[in-house]
């Protein structure tokens, strides 16, 4: 199988960010530039792990379960080892990044979630727990790959930070973990979109989960929160949409994304910590009364709301104007 | 399932020696922008290479092609004789409109 998806690249990997970087004169990316120690470390764990994400394969002796009881296998595996979430399916040319070769034929999906009140903690709590989370991603994801390639004698690659060849979203979404969201990032009906994944590709047979709907794409056509919330502006209007697969895809305006994101020395992850499908769907009451405290913080630090209309405007601080109230 | 160069070359095709094209194709509105030499050089069949990219930060691309529809669906910048660099790329139905409107152009 050789691959045919465009994957965005990260940091200095991505033409666009170096486009940007020159137009303003830069030589570096200034969110790169802060320095974190306890995100320097979680990035040190998944570069480590970055030559271990593919390995010699022990003989196939054979194995008497189906592959029904294999995806169990590997489900129970996964959650011992951390993950929140695990989804298997069958690896497509558009899962993988164009021009790459495999023989591998299925694809494992793990994720595990971000502790929403640690994310609220402001731009340097949230850019520690997403660090942290991938790199316990990229654990989980080494640690599966090398037990399909020990113990049960089938190829299988990891993909996670420190290296990829797999094209995220659409592999979780046809996993069964959620639907697209309006703000780019797939929606789970127990953590959101505050979750963070890595992946398995691999020749041991398995059984394919299957996709889920719970509303998502209906809601966020009336739910402005996130769009009025991005201080960059980039997530488009309602009706502003592309079809992929029966699927509306509001695609985020990642040059402008990236202003907020990437050209500030700090954090942004306000979409997903607007996102009311934090505790819409699990029913989770005390989740439910941070989000509200957490919009209520933000409606009087003079940031707009669904309702007023305003949104945050990049160049301000607005991570530390809207975190680390409590 | 069409290549990066296909669907620029079909855009190019739509602005029929222009430098800008806006149109409802298939009930899909497009706005399909070029700027560079003309005729445009060659788009490469191949992509630049992550590793490249980040070995050359100094890059300029002559050519450049933005393709709306509505939203940032594909933009491309490159050189004659070089790998293409894909700043933004999203598959969809678009790809069909686009592939319809070049295959009914009156000729």
């Amino acid at each position: 199988m050789i691959g045919t998806s465009w994957i965005r690249r990260q940091d200095m990997e991505d033409p666009l960010l170096n486009r940007l970087l020159q137009e303003r004169g830069l030589d570096d990316v200034p969110f790169f530039a802060r320095r974190l120690p306890a995100r320097e470390n979680h990035m040190r764990r998944w570069m480590e792990l970055t030559p271990e994400r593919d390995g010699a394969v022990a003989p196939n002796t054979g194995s008497d379960r189906t592959p029904a009881e294999t995806a169990g296998d590997i489900k129970a595996l996964a959650r011992e080892l951390g993950a929140d979430m695990v989804g298997m399916v069958r690896l497509r040319p558009e899962f993988l990044e164009i021009d790459t070769e495999t023989d591998h034929d299925w694809v494992i999906a793990i994720a595990v979630h971000e502790h929403y009140d640690t994310v609220l903690g402001g731009p340097d709590a949230v850019d520690v727990e997403a660090f942290r989370v991938y790199a316990h991603c990229a654990e989980i994801a080494t640690g599966l790959a090398r037990h399909i390639r020990e113990n049960l004698g089938h190829e299988a690659r990891a993909h996670h930070n420190g290296g990829t060849e797999i094209q995220a979203i659409p592999v979780l979404h046809q996993a069964g973990f959620g639907e697209l969201g309006k703000h780019g990032s797939l929606i789970n009906p127990e953590f959101g979109a505050s979750f963070r994944p890595a992946f398995v590709t691999t020749t041991l047979p398995l059984e394919a989960d299957t996709p889920i709907e719970f509303g998502v794409q209906d809601y966020c056509v009336n739910c402005r929160l996130c769009d009025q919330a991005c201080p960059a502006d980039a997530i488009p209007p309602s009706d502003q949409f592309i079809e992929t697969g029966g699927l509306k895809r509001w695609l985020v305006d990642i040059e402008k994304c990236y202003t907020a994101c990437r050209l500030l020395p700090e954090y942004c992850h306000l979409c997903v910590d607007v996102c009311p499908y934090i505790h819409k769907e699990n029913g989770n009451a005390e989740t439910k009364n941070i989000f509200k405290a957490f919009l209520a913080e933000r409606k009087a630090a003079g940031f707009g709301t669904a309702k007023s209309g305003a949104a945050a405007s990049v160049g301000e601080n607005t991570r530390d104007r809207v975190r680390g109230f409590r | 399932m069409s290549t990066v160069k296909d669907l620029a070359d079909l855009a190019l095709a739509m602005l029929d020696g222009g430098e800008t094209r806006q149109a409802s194709l298939l009930g899909t509105e497009f706005s399909i922008r070029y700027t560079g030499p003309d005729p445009a050089p060659e788009i490469s069949a191949d992509v630049c290479t992550p590793e490249t990219v980040r070995l050359t930060p100094e890059w300029e691309g002559a050519c450049t092609l933005k393709v709306m529809a509505p939203l940032n669906v594909l933009e491309i910048s490159w050189n004659q004789g070089e790998a293409v660099r894909i700043m933004a790329f999203s598959r969809g139905s678009w790809e069909d409109a686009l592939k319809s409107a070049i295959a009914n152009a009156p000729r």
